[in-house]
């Protein structure tokens, strides 16, 4: 195809073909979960398109089901009522699409009060099935709730739809200009949906404990007598997992009350033993000190500490902090790219910089410290993934199985593991390593300009054995290669400022250097760069060595005397 | 059939940082254009993905479809043209109708020199 002179590529039939199944099975899944939660939503606001017709409430009652160890007590509101439809009399007991019985007794009081025996009311009827009415319809929030969770299907559906147009359309070249307009609203988007799960998650599985946590310091200490205890167990692939089960009675403000929350955190989590304990401690007939609520006596709890259960309710907060620096980092470029329009320059100043003629003191581009605290970040990263594999080839092996392929799998992954726990310990020695202090008459210098620089040993010099100081320029380029991205770098400008054999006899000295003049300038992109760097580099016998770097950054030439010089020659 | 030149005063083919860029956008298209504009900007290549600096945009109003107009960009202090080891920079101007469906495309040299800056290996440290 030709269009303007310029000759668009199309695709084979292989690739549209290909595109559009990959495509379609993209959009396939979410699809079906749509298609779920849309019939969801029809059935949560189906009762509001039935007819309103008059009734008569002929019965109306609140059952109360008793407190047990594994369910608290509840209220159930139920109702039986007549109506005239389709020219018949009929009788309809249902309250409510889903009506389950509920712990909030005033809500269910507040029911029997307004569908009293013999009152008139109002229920709807199903035209298409005349006998099926309620007297009440679904809340908004279900249906609500489903409608926003489809959103997340659409995203799925939505790039399944752009692979599918994008392998039918020609390939035509785009300018290469349109290639700045970076998209960092879509990394916005992506990490907001970290964020929101995380958060979402964060807030279901611990606010209502930590609201609780807040709430109970002003609970009552109060007598209490245990009516019933054990372990519940919740059966799971590894055997399962346990909770206390308890049921305990107390006397407040004049009444007797029973409760069968043992503490804030009631999950079910492993660890039979420790559960058993506290069952065994807790016999019927025995006694105990619970907290009432004073403002509803029928809440209570024995134990108020939130226990290290509670820990496992911060995971999403792993994902909602990945969410928010990743959207505050979105956020950021989106703000750079919009101050930069414009401004077509890459040294990253857009409009000249002048260079800042004070002395300064350098500081390594990564400190000893950082180091550390990296590796230790990455050695327990990578070993607590592991370790939760490892756990089950030793405990598989102590059962007396043999599973040799999981264990030959797990192999390099523990190599790995151990070799970043090595490099823990290579950056803490390091740490002990004597460091150079570097002051440079300016830490910004234009192309061909010169710069003084000033060394000084600080700590036990005489355990290097050479030290090396010099300037380098680099390029660095960065390449996606497959699903990985690999980063060359080059050093084209090596300027040696000082070679010391015997660090021990010269504690400190000074140098002086020139930029050369037709060299290049900083320079940095997202996968180029040029920079330039003091490097030191100590040799300490059987220890870490010392290799530290110092960024300088390297002006290009004032633009004003550029073309001074050229209006000259 | 659609027809697109760009070219610089003087054909000129390098320039110095903070010199006016002057030059001429020429185009024969087939129906009128709803948008034509010049853009200037510099791009890397090399053994590195593609990065692409924020373009300068000059756009012309009410462009017919066969039209000439002229531009002009005040070019910043950098980044130069560079023909590295791994990183070349180069600097260029597209005329771009339509939001992209058809463009053109100029390179230039800015330096300096006239000349892109050339960046080779340095000698091993060992050496």
């Amino acid at each position: 195809m030709n269009w303007g002179g310029v000759t668009f590529r199309t695709k084979g039939t292989g690739g549209r073909v290909g595109g559009t199944i990959f495509g379609l099975f993209f959009c396939l899944i979410p699809l079906v979960i749509i298609c779920v939660l849309l019939y969801g939503v029809r059935q949560s606001l189906a009762t509001r398109f039935w007819t309103e017709t008059p009734c008569r409430i002929l019965e109306s009652c609140v059952e109360v089901v008793p407190i047990t160890v594994e369910k608290p007590e509840t209220y159930a509101f139920r109702a039986r009522y007549s109506y005239e439809f389709g020219g018949k009399s009929r009788v309809a007991e249902t309250v409510r699409h889903g009506y389950e019985p509920s712990e909030n007794r005033a809500d269910t009081l507040a029911l029997a009060g307004r569908f009293k025996e013999g009152t008139a009311a109002t229920c709807w009827v199903n035209p298409a099935s005349c006998d099926e009415a309620v007297l009440l319809h679904e809340g908004l929030g279900k249906p609500a709730l489903l409608l926003l969770v489809t959103l997340f299907p659409m995203l799925f559906i939505a790039i399944g739809v752009f692979v599918i147009i994008a392998s039918w359309r020609a390939d035509r070249p785009q300018p290469i200009s349109s290639k700045a307009a970076g998209k960092p609203w879509v990394m916005l988007a992506f990490f907001a949906i970290f964020f929101l799960f995380g958060a979402g998650f964060l807030w279901v599985m611990l606010a209502h404990e930590a609201l609780d946590y807040v709430r109970s310091s002003s609970w009552i200490a109060t007598p209490c007598e245990i009516v019933d205890s054990r372990v519940l167990h919740s059966s799971g692939k590894n055997g399962g997992t346990w909770k206390v089960g308890v049921v305990y009675r107390y006397e407040f403000g004049g009444g007797v009350h029973c409760c069968n929350r043992y503490a804030l955190w009631s999950a079910y989590s492993s660890g039979y033993d420790g559960k058993k304990a506290v069952v065994d401690r807790l016999k019927p007939g025995s006694k105990a000190t619970c907290r009432v609520n004073p403002s509803d006596p029928d809440e209570a709890l024995l134990v108020r500490e939130l226990g290290w259960e509670a820990l496992i309710a911060l995971q999403p907060l792993t994902f909602a902090a990945i969410g928010f620096f990743g959207m505050r980092w979105a956020w950021r470029q989106m703000r750079s790219k919009k101050a930069g329009k414009g401004a077509p320059t890459g040294t990253g100043l857009s409009e000249r910089h002048e260079p800042t003629g004070a002395p300064a003191t350098l500081k390594p581009e990564t400190s000893g410290i950082v180091k550390v605290l990296g590796s230790i970040g990455l050695a327990v990263f990578w070993n607590g993934i592991v370790s939760v594999f490892l756990f089950e080839v030793i405990r598989e092996w102590h059962e007396g199985h043999s599973p040799w392929g999981l264990t030959l799998f797990l192999v390099p992954f523990v190599v790995i593991g151990l070799v970043f726990i090595g490099a823990v310990f290579y950056y803490m020695m390091a740490l002990f390593n004597p460091r150079v202090h570097l002051e440079v008459s300016a830490k910004e210098v234009t192309l061909g300009g010169t710069v003084d620089v000033a060394w000084e040993i600080i700590g036990s010099a005489s355990r290097l054995r050479r030290l090396d100081i010099c300037v380098e320029g680099r390029e660095q380029g960065t390449a996606q290669s497959g699903k990985s991205s690999v980063t060359e770098t080059s050093v084209f400008e090596r300027i040696v400022l000082a070679s010391v054999e015997d660090p021990a006899g010269a504690r400190e000295g000074r140098a002086q250097f020139v930029v050369p003049p037709e060299s290049m300038h900083t320079f940095k992109a997202d996968h180029a760069k040029i920079a330039w760097h003091i490097v030191v580099k100590g040799d300490v016998p059987w220890w870490p060595d010392v290799k530290d770097e110092y960024e300088l950054t390297v002006l290009p030439y004032d633009p004003k005397e550029v073309l001074h010089e050229h209006a000259q020659a | 059939m659609s027809t697109l030149k760009l070219e610089t005063e003087g054909r000129r083919a390098a320039f110095a940082p903070g010199e006016e860029l002057r030059g001429v956008a020429l185009w024969e298209l087939d129906r009128e254009p709803k948008s034509v504009e010049v853009r200037c900007f510099w791009h890397t290549s090399g053994s590195c993905d593609e990065d692409v600096g924020e373009p300068r945009v000059v756009a012309f109003d009410a462009p017919g479809s066969i039209d000439r107009r002229t531009f002009a960009f005040l070019l910043p202090e950098g980044p130069y043209s560079l023909q590295g080891k791994l990183v070349h920079i180069s600097w260029s101007l597209e005329l771009v109708v339509n939001s992209g469906r058809v463009s053109e495309r100029l390179d230039f040299v800015l330096s300096p020199t006239g000349e892109a800056v050339v960046l080779s290996e340095a000698p091993k440290e060992d050496a």
